[in-house]
């Protein structure tokens, strides 16, 4: 029991580090882009 | 740990995967293009007034009508009678003058026909009222030499090509006798 709730914890880590490089991938654009459309303030 | 992630890597490669799916799927797919228009037509009922006057303002005038002529100020009284009537008569010399002119340029000759005399020439004797054969034809010495003095470089032209002769016979429309003392027109 403790070796799967061990390994949950590793595919949740794992997990969050795949999100964390699609964030990286396609997120950071769209953040850019919508900095770029918005310019500065009058 | 690391035995467990070497005996335990397929279910972890699928984490992974799976976490990646889920940011695309946050990030690129369910991406809404928003079309916002934050700068309106100023002239847009909507738009403030302000804006709007000073977009009236700024637009490129409209076209201008052409000015009216204002007719002269007619001459109240007494007073303005002697100026009309002087405009009057001026009027009337003005277009007896014309009218003048324009027989004149009926009656003008092509003294291009004189051999010697050049469209320059026919300018220059027009300026001196001569337009036709039988005035040439009639000049005396006297004449000559006086027309001669106005005609600048080409001085000395009417008798070296015996202009007096050549308008005599176009004059008389003597085209043989021209021809034979003069050769072909």
């Amino acid at each position: 029991m403790a070796i799967w709730a061990e390994i949950l914890v590793l595919a949740l880590v794992t997990y969050a580090i795949g999100i964390g490089i699609g964030w990286a991938l396609w997120g950071r654009q769209i953040d850019e882009s919508v900095m770029e459309q918005e310019g500065p303030e009058e | 740990m690391s035995e467990l992630l070497q005996a335990n890597w397929p279910i972890f490669l699928v984490a992974l995967l799976i976490g990646i799916a889920v940011a695309w799927f946050v990030f690129v797919a369910t991406r809404r293009t928003r079309v916002e228009t934050t700068k309106g037509d100023t002239l847009d009922e909507g738009a403030d007034r302000a804006a709007r006057n000073q977009a009236l303002i700024d637009a490129p005038p409209a076209a201008r009508k052409e000015a009216v002529p204002v007719p002269p100020a007619v001459p109240e009284g007494l007073a303005g009678v002697g100026a009309a009537v002087a405009a009057a008569v001026e009027d009337e010399q003005l277009e007896h003058a014309e009218a003048g002119h324009s027989v004149q340029e009926e009656t003008a000759d092509d003294l291009t026909r004189i051999k010697g005399v050049g469209p320059k020439l026919v300018e220059l004797l027009k300026s001196l009222d001569v337009t036709q054969f039988e005035q040439i034809a009639a000049w005396s010495d006297a004449d000559i030499d006086r027309i001669d003095a106005r005609l600048g470089r080409f001085e000395g032209r009417i008798r070296r090509d015996n202009w007096v002769e050549q308008a005599r016979l176009l004059a008389d429309d003597d085209m043989a006798a021209y021809e034979g003392k003069f050769g072909k027109l």
